[in-house]
């Protein structure tokens, strides 16, 4: 079964918020500057916890910050 | 970019697990069973953990989720290839002496401290291979 994909907002929203770098996104959600940067590239899906972190930080909804496909089936 | 501390680490155990391979190999034809003395530079492995301290000191984010995720991985494939390599050295002394006479004291701990090494060598790539392989997003994505 196909999983469908995960895109997300994170690169639209940093720059919304205050132009914030990728590092100090990091900073404030406590992960690498690499974890960043996979998630903003689509290599990497968060776990529930980092999404929600995430999502706050931002102050959007985590749907606001993730979007999900789910793969047609026809 | 700056690298994580695991990527740090993966660097490092190449370097050491490299030396040690160049060390014996390259002393082998020269000493015989004495270049087995090289596999002592795997005692470097050891000094891992200080790029945690220091990392750590400096009060950067060590580990996360993501790193859990490579260093997963890195094992999964690290792990056959250890099993395997442990697998041919124990059962090829046997087959090469026909299951007949004995077998050298000296092959014991070659292959102990060979297995080591390929394990730590095939994490460390798999480690490294991982971040290159999303480090080229990253061009793409850079702040």
């Amino acid at each position: 079964m196909n999983p469908g994909k995960l895109t997300n907002k994170i690169r639209h929203y940093r720059f919304m918020i205050g132009e914030l770098t990728q590092q100090e996104l990091a900073d404030r959600v406590g992960v690498t500057r690499q974890t960043i940067i996979a998630l903003e590239a689509g290599r990497y899906a968060p776990s529930l916890l980092l999404a929600f972190q995430l999502a706050r930080t931002f102050g959007v909804g985590v749907e606001e910050l993730f979007q999900y496909e789910a793969e047609d089936k026809a | 970019m700056s690298m994580t501390m695991q990527q740090k680490v993966a660097w490092y155990e190449l370097a050491v697990t490299g030396a040690t391979l160049v060390m014996v190999g390259g002393l082998w034809p020269l000493l015989g069973r004495g270049a087995m003395g090289g596999f002592g530079l795997l005692g470097f492995l050891g000094f891992s953990p200080l790029f945690l301290t220091r990392a750590r000191r400096r009060g950067e984010v060590t580990w996360d989720e993501h790193e859990q995720q490579i260093f997963t991985r890195a094992f999964q494939f690290a792990f056959p290839i250890f099993w395997l390599f442990l697998t041919a050295a124990c059962l090829g002394p046997f087959y090469l002496k026909h299951m007949r006479g004995t077998i050298s004291i000296h092959v014991l701990p070659a292959i102990l401290l060979g297995s080591i090494l390929v394990l730590n060598l095939a994490k460390a790539i798999a480690i490294l291979v991982q971040y290159r392989l999303e480090a080229r997003g990253e061009s793409r994505q850079a702040d």
